[in-house]
Protein backbone atom coordinates (compact mmCIF):
# COMPACT_ATOMS: atom_id res chain seq x y z
CA UNK A 1 0.00 0.00 0.00
CA UNK A 2 1.12 3.88 -0.87
CA UNK A 3 1.11 6.06 1.57
CA UNK A 4 1.15 9.78 1.50
CA UNK A 5 3.70 12.50 3.63
CA UNK A 6 1.49 12.24 6.21
CA UNK A 7 0.84 8.34 6.87
CA UNK A 8 -2.19 7.92 5.76
CA UNK A 9 -3.20 5.79 2.99
CA UNK A 10 -3.10 7.04 -0.62
CA UNK A 11 -5.94 6.20 -2.69
CA UNK A 12 -5.96 3.26 -4.48
CA UNK A 13 -6.50 2.93 -8.10
CA UNK A 14 -4.94 3.80 -11.50
CA UNK A 15 -2.41 5.68 -9.64
CA UNK A 16 0.92 5.99 -11.56
CA UNK A 17 4.13 4.52 -9.77
CA UNK A 18 6.57 6.26 -7.87
CA UNK A 19 9.58 5.55 -10.18
CA UNK A 20 10.21 3.34 -13.50
CA UNK A 21 13.56 1.87 -12.53
CA UNK A 22 13.98 -0.74 -10.14
CA UNK A 23 16.06 0.43 -7.09
CA UNK A 24 19.48 -0.90 -6.40
CA UNK A 25 21.11 -1.95 -3.51
CA UNK A 26 23.67 -4.46 -2.19
CA UNK A 27 23.69 -7.43 -0.42
CA UNK A 28 25.09 -11.10 0.50
CA UNK A 29 24.25 -14.16 -0.23
CA UNK A 30 25.16 -17.82 0.42
CA UNK A 31 25.65 -20.50 -2.65
CA UNK A 32 23.80 -23.73 -1.63
CA UNK A 33 23.71 -27.30 -4.52
CA UNK A 34 20.06 -27.49 -5.32
CA UNK A 35 18.54 -30.34 -7.78
CA UNK A 36 19.04 -27.78 -10.64
CA UNK A 37 22.26 -26.47 -9.87
CA UNK A 38 24.09 -23.62 -8.29
CA UNK A 39 21.07 -21.40 -6.45
CA UNK A 40 21.89 -18.47 -3.55
CA UNK A 41 20.06 -18.16 -0.76
CA UNK A 42 19.82 -16.15 2.36
CA UNK A 43 22.07 -16.30 4.50
CA UNK A 44 19.78 -15.63 7.74
CA UNK A 45 16.63 -17.80 6.42
CA UNK A 46 16.04 -20.88 3.93
CA UNK A 47 14.67 -18.66 0.98
CA UNK A 48 16.12 -19.67 -2.51
CA UNK A 49 16.44 -16.87 -5.20
CA UNK A 50 15.11 -18.75 -7.84
CA UNK A 51 16.92 -18.33 -11.47
CA UNK A 52 15.05 -16.39 -13.92
CA UNK A 53 12.28 -15.74 -11.68
CA UNK A 54 11.77 -12.97 -9.06
CA UNK A 55 11.94 -13.28 -5.60
CA UNK A 56 8.62 -12.43 -4.17
CA UNK A 57 8.30 -11.43 -0.78
CA UNK A 58 5.69 -13.05 1.83
CA UNK A 59 5.77 -11.98 5.25
CA UNK A 60 7.75 -15.20 6.98
CA UNK A 61 5.64 -13.93 10.39
CA UNK A 62 2.42 -14.99 8.79
CA UNK A 63 4.25 -18.50 7.88
CA UNK A 64 6.01 -19.45 11.17
CA UNK A 65 3.35 -18.16 13.34
CA UNK A 66 0.01 -20.16 14.03
CA UNK A 67 -2.87 -17.80 12.62
CA UNK A 68 -4.44 -15.04 15.29
CA UNK A 69 -1.36 -15.60 17.23
CA UNK A 70 -0.83 -11.75 18.76
CA UNK A 71 1.08 -9.52 16.40
CA UNK A 72 0.07 -11.18 13.21
CA UNK A 73 -1.79 -9.63 10.95
CA UNK A 74 -2.55 -10.59 6.86
CA UNK A 75 -0.54 -7.91 5.18
CA UNK A 76 1.24 -7.92 1.82
CA UNK A 77 5.10 -7.70 2.39
CA UNK A 78 6.54 -5.51 2.81
CA UNK A 79 4.31 -3.66 5.65
CA UNK A 80 6.47 -0.30 7.20
CA UNK A 81 5.13 -1.66 10.24
CA UNK A 82 6.76 -4.89 10.24
CA UNK A 83 9.99 -6.16 9.09
CA UNK A 84 9.37 -8.68 6.26
CA UNK A 85 10.48 -7.88 2.68
CA UNK A 86 13.36 -8.58 0.85
CA UNK A 87 16.20 -6.80 2.61
CA UNK A 88 19.41 -4.71 0.56
CA UNK A 89 21.37 -2.49 2.10
CA UNK A 90 22.08 1.39 0.44
CA UNK A 91 26.49 0.83 0.56
CA UNK A 92 28.61 -2.22 -0.21
CA UNK A 93 30.19 -2.32 3.62
CA UNK A 94 27.06 -2.18 4.82
CA UNK A 95 25.85 -5.21 3.07
CA UNK A 96 29.07 -7.04 3.81
CA UNK A 97 28.98 -6.63 7.61
CA UNK A 98 28.47 -10.43 8.10
CA UNK A 99 30.16 -12.26 4.90
CA UNK A 100 32.70 -13.45 7.14
CA UNK A 101 30.58 -14.66 10.11
CA UNK A 102 27.94 -16.38 8.76
CA UNK A 103 27.12 -19.73 9.75
CA UNK A 104 28.24 -22.30 7.38
CA UNK A 105 24.75 -24.31 8.16
CA UNK A 106 22.05 -25.49 5.32
CA UNK A 107 24.36 -26.38 2.26
CA UNK A 108 26.09 -22.98 2.52
CA UNK A 109 28.94 -23.91 -0.04
CA UNK A 110 30.25 -20.32 -0.45
CA UNK A 111 29.25 -17.08 -0.26
CA UNK A 112 28.76 -14.15 -2.84
CA UNK A 113 28.33 -10.57 -2.67
CA UNK A 114 26.21 -8.67 -5.53
CA UNK A 115 23.50 -6.12 -6.74
CA UNK A 116 20.42 -6.76 -6.75
CA UNK A 117 17.04 -5.23 -8.17
CA UNK A 118 14.08 -4.43 -6.30
CA UNK A 119 10.29 -3.52 -7.41
CA UNK A 120 6.80 -3.57 -6.74
CA UNK A 121 5.92 -1.92 -2.92
CA UNK A 122 9.06 -0.80 -1.71
CA UNK A 123 10.01 0.51 1.97
CA UNK A 124 12.89 2.55 2.43
CA UNK A 125 15.07 3.15 5.75
CA UNK A 126 18.24 5.06 6.83
CA UNK A 127 20.19 2.03 5.37
CA UNK A 128 18.79 0.18 3.03
CA UNK A 129 15.21 -1.40 1.42
CA UNK A 130 12.62 -3.68 2.11
CA UNK A 131 10.81 -4.62 -0.97
CA UNK A 132 8.05 -6.42 -2.88
CA UNK A 133 10.19 -8.20 -5.22
CA UNK A 134 13.54 -8.92 -6.31
CA UNK A 135 16.63 -10.27 -8.47
CA UNK A 136 20.23 -10.04 -8.65
CA UNK A 137 21.42 -7.73 -10.71
CA UNK A 138 25.54 -8.54 -10.38
CA UNK A 139 27.17 -11.28 -8.73
CA UNK A 140 30.83 -10.81 -7.56
CA UNK A 141 32.23 -14.53 -5.87
CA UNK A 142 35.29 -14.02 -3.50
CA UNK A 143 37.86 -16.27 -3.55
CA UNK A 144 37.26 -19.83 -1.47
CA UNK A 145 38.71 -18.68 1.98
CA UNK A 146 41.73 -21.01 3.57
CA UNK A 147 40.49 -23.42 5.93
CA UNK A 148 37.06 -23.35 4.90
CA UNK A 149 35.31 -25.92 2.93
CA UNK A 150 34.23 -23.08 -0.02
CA UNK A 151 34.34 -24.45 -3.14
CA UNK A 152 36.86 -22.88 -5.70
CA UNK A 153 35.48 -19.71 -6.93
CA UNK A 154 35.28 -20.84 -10.72
CA UNK A 155 32.89 -23.54 -9.55
CA UNK A 156 30.17 -21.25 -8.28
CA UNK A 157 31.36 -18.10 -10.39
CA UNK A 158 30.15 -21.12 -13.87
CA UNK A 159 27.28 -22.45 -11.36
CA UNK A 160 25.39 -19.24 -11.12
CA UNK A 161 25.89 -18.54 -14.45
CA UNK A 162 22.07 -19.38 -15.14
CA UNK A 163 20.64 -16.85 -13.36
CA UNK A 164 21.36 -14.72 -16.44
CA UNK A 165 23.06 -11.63 -14.90
CA UNK A 166 26.90 -10.91 -14.71
CA UNK A 167 28.86 -12.84 -12.61
CA UNK A 168 32.95 -11.68 -11.62
CA UNK A 169 35.29 -13.63 -9.74
CA UNK A 170 37.04 -11.39 -7.04
CA UNK A 171 40.52 -11.59 -6.12
CA UNK A 172 40.13 -10.72 -2.34
CA UNK A 173 38.58 -13.74 0.17
CA UNK A 174 37.67 -11.97 2.96
CA UNK A 175 35.38 -9.04 4.05
CA UNK A 176 38.34 -5.90 4.36
CA UNK A 177 39.86 -7.43 1.22
CA UNK A 178 36.45 -7.90 -0.81
CA UNK A 179 35.78 -4.36 -0.06
CA UNK A 180 38.76 -2.40 -1.06
CA UNK A 181 38.50 -4.66 -4.63
CA UNK A 182 35.17 -3.74 -5.18
CA UNK A 183 35.60 -0.19 -4.20
CA UNK A 184 38.71 0.34 -6.05
CA UNK A 185 36.93 -1.01 -9.43
CA UNK A 186 34.00 1.21 -8.89
CA UNK A 187 36.87 4.32 -8.93
CA UNK A 188 38.45 3.04 -11.75
CA UNK A 189 34.85 2.40 -13.82
CA UNK A 190 33.90 6.46 -12.82
CA UNK A 191 37.30 7.61 -13.60
CA UNK B 1 20.56 -6.98 7.80
CA UNK B 2 19.16 -3.71 8.98
CA UNK B 3 17.56 -1.11 7.30
CA UNK B 4 16.78 1.25 10.00
CA UNK B 5 13.64 3.35 10.33
CA UNK B 6 11.21 3.56 7.78
CA UNK B 7 11.59 6.71 6.02
CA UNK B 8 9.80 6.79 2.66
CA UNK B 9 7.61 4.02 1.41
CA UNK B 10 6.67 4.06 -2.46
CA UNK B 11 5.98 1.68 -5.69
CA UNK B 12 8.29 0.92 -8.49
CA UNK B 13 6.58 -0.53 -11.63
CA UNK B 14 10.28 -1.12 -14.03
CA UNK B 15 9.83 -0.36 -17.82
CA UNK B 16 12.32 -2.88 -17.90
CA UNK B 17 11.84 -6.18 -16.71
CA UNK B 18 14.64 -6.32 -14.43
CA UNK B 19 14.44 -10.55 -14.82
CA UNK B 20 16.44 -11.77 -17.83
CA UNK B 21 14.71 -13.42 -20.54
CA UNK B 22 15.94 -17.22 -21.23
CA UNK B 23 18.44 -17.24 -23.73
CA UNK B 24 17.15 -17.68 -27.66
CA UNK B 25 17.59 -21.55 -28.26
CA UNK B 26 19.39 -21.40 -31.48
CA UNK B 27 16.84 -22.41 -34.41
CA UNK B 28 18.25 -25.37 -35.51
CA UNK B 29 18.74 -26.05 -39.58
CA UNK B 30 16.78 -28.85 -40.96
CA UNK B 31 19.89 -31.58 -41.66
CA UNK B 32 20.48 -31.55 -45.64
CA UNK B 33 20.51 -35.01 -47.35
CA UNK B 34 23.50 -36.17 -48.89
CA UNK B 35 23.57 -35.28 -52.50
CA UNK B 36 24.09 -37.91 -54.58
CA UNK B 37 27.60 -36.48 -56.93
CA UNK B 38 26.13 -37.00 -60.51
CA UNK B 39 27.97 -39.34 -62.61
CA UNK B 40 30.14 -37.94 -65.08
CA UNK B 41 28.83 -38.18 -68.87
CA UNK B 42 31.15 -41.10 -70.28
Amino acid sequence: MRHLDDGRPAPTGAAAPDLIEPVVGWRCWGVVRETEGLRLRSLIYETIWPARRALSAVCLKQVILPPGAEGVTRHPAPAAACACGVYAASTLRRATEFIDGYAPTGGIVHRVIGTVALWGSVVEGDRGWRAANAYPRAIFVPQARPGTRDLPAEVIAEGLAGYGVPVEILEAAVRLEIVGELEERARRAAA
Amino acid sequence: MEIGKPKREYTVEPIVDPVPREDPVPERRPEQEPVEPELAPA
